[in-house]
């Protein structure tokens, strides 16, 4: 069969730049989603790999007693098999851990800092965490433990709703495209009824015609994707941009990872591929109207 | 001639057969009722009568544009109204029509509109430009090959209709006021295209107004006057077609 299309040219059809247009914003939209997802995914996953499996033991109080406990926890943990390392903080790095916050070196160095362990376990298991518990509150009973899951949870059931906010977001801008090829494509069916008639007439099968119409669609959505794309990719510059300007903690470099950028440059062609699909449908719907 | 030939198997290929027909647009009344037609292959036929007297629609349910409102419309033995969509594409591929206001595709060349038929069924680009220029030489269009019809003059655009219409030899010709845009010269070349496919084997209705082409083409008419159609003999002696009308 001819693969010449019998529709007229793209660039007169009053529709043909609409869609474009809108394709263009849909996927726009859906790349600002799809990459907070995937940055609050990988920022996720580096607070996780970063903390967990790790403790910090607390122990307040004046500052040779809390060396003298703290030493001797440090002894008795040494010997579990569960922990893999276990030493005091140093006051410098506490210090300097406190500096960007009060900025007063004078300030930091009068204050009464608690003794800190950070201890690493091989392997992050409840009863690895009871057991270190137990070491460090027979060696100094007035210990406070922070496994830091407890906010780190928190953060991350908050940065995981973020992140299915932003999904859904992609799947609006997706729901909105199917809406608008709809639209777009029965705007068509309605501009070109009398070339769809006369192929009709002379003999095209209804998967013909409907085919002109979805390669058309598929063209037009493609393209408005490209544009689209081609749009966020100085906004995502920007954010990176923004993002290493943020020097905090909380906030690690993000790498995003392969899968999100191969997603990326896949949703004009998905877009396209969803968009052939519904024309065809809402083609040969209309089709099967007509005698 | 056979006018009333008993249903045999033979009648039941015949390119059209309408028992009983009748057809209305929604709730209006009747454009006709209870039409009985036959026409076999290798035969002309022109349908004539007064504006509104339900030639197009008449036409317009042997191209497959309608179904009828009662009764049965059978083309090349199918009932069309109970046939597939699919068989219904199979029976359009048989026919060609000629419509009054010509639906030519205005984004399309000459060519491309005379080869459209061609094209969708799947021809051979060779074949499609071999038939399609010859075709279009033989109407006295050799020199509007890449021309687009708005630029054509009304009888330009008829024969561009005629050329779409009987590229594909079909067995049903379907033609609409074919001749009222041209000058008797034309009409008379266009009409010998019609001669020369009935004599192939096709079955050709011809509906017009035009009555010296009429009698100028002895050949028998099927007339139609408010809804109600008889079958007239041609003027001068003429082939044998076995219309039958009721």
């Amino acid at each position: 069969m001819s693969v010449k299309s019998f529709l007229p040219p793209a660039e007169r059809s009053t529709m043909g730049g609409f869609l474009i247009g809108i394709v263009a914003v849909l996927v726009f939209i859906s790349g600002i989603a799809l990459t907070a997802t995937g940055a609050i995914s990988a920022l996720v996953d580096n607070w996780n790999s970063s903390v967990k499996g790790t403790l910090t033991v607390q122990i307040i109080g004046s500052s040779s007693t809390s060396t003298t406990k703290a030493n001797t926890a440090i002894e008795n943990l040494r010997k579990l098999p569960d922990v893999k390392r276990a030493e005091i903080v140093s006051r410098d790095k506490i210090q300097a851990l406190l500096k960007p916050w009060l900025n007063d070196d004078k300030l930091i160095a009068d204050l009464p800092l608690p003794v800190l362990i950070d201890i690493e376990l091989t392997s992050p298991s409840t009863l690895a965490i009871s057991k270190v518990t137990a070491v460090v509150k027979s060696a100094a009973d007035d210990a406070i433990i922070d496994d830091h899951r407890v906010w780190l949870n928190r953060i991350a059931d908050f940065a995981m709703g973020l992140s299915y906010i932003a999904l859904s977001l992609m799947i609006m801008a997706f729901g909105a495209l199917v809406l608008t090829v709809v639209f777009a494509t029965r705007a068509s069916l309605t501009e070109y009824v009398h070339v769809i008639e006369v192929l009709h007439l002379v003999g095209a099968r209804d998967a013909h015609i409907a085919s002109q119409f979805s390669w058309r669609t598929w063209r037009q959505v493609v393209w408005g994707g490209m544009l689209g794309l081609l749009a966020f990719a100085p906004a995502l510059a920007g954010i990176a941009w923004l993002a290493r300007r943020i020097d905090i903690g909380i906030l690690p470099p993000v790498t995003l990872p392969v899968p999100y950028w191969i997603g990326l440059c896949l949703l004009p062609i998905v877009a396209g591929l969803i968009s052939y699909v519904v024309a065809m449908t809402t083609v040969r719907r209309a089709l099967s109207g007509m005698v | 001639m056979a006018l009333f030939r008993s249903k045999t198997k033979e009648s039941e290929s015949d390119p059209v057969q309408l028992e009983g027909v009748s057809l209305r647009y929604g709730n209006s009344p009747d454009i006709f009722s209870d039409l009985s037609l036959t026409l076999p292959a290798r035969s002309l036929h022109f349908l004539t009568g007064p504006s509104g007297a339900g030639k197009t629609s008449l036409l317009s349910l042997l191209y497959l544009a309608n179904l009828p409102s009662n009764g049965q419309v059978r083309l090349f033995g199918h009932d069309v109204a109970k046939t597939s969509r699919a068989k219904r594409t199979t029976i359009r591929r048989q026919l060609g029509a000629v419509f009054q206001d010509f639906r030519l595709l205005d984004h399309m060349s000459v060519f491309d509109n005379v080869a459209l038929p061609l094209r969708v069924t799947g021809t051979p680009e060779t074949a499609v430009q071999e038939n399609v220029s010859e075709l279009l030489r033989w109407v006295g269009l050799e020199g509007l090959f890449d021309a687009l019809p708005p630029v054509l003059s009304g009888g330009q655009k008829q024969r561009v209709a005629i050329a779409r219409a009987v590229v594909t030899r079909p067995k049903l010709i379907i033609a609409d006021e074919p001749t009222g845009n041209v000058d008797d010269a034309i009409a008379e070349r266009l009409m010998q295209l019609f001669v020369e496919l009935h004599k192939l084997g096709a079955c050709v209705i011809v509906a017009t107004h035009n009555e010296r082409l009429v009698e100028r083409f002895a050949f028998p008419r099927l007339h139609m006057e408010r809804g109600v159609m008889s079958v007239l003999p041609a003027k001068s002696p003429s082939p044998s077609t076995g219309a039958q009308a009721g």
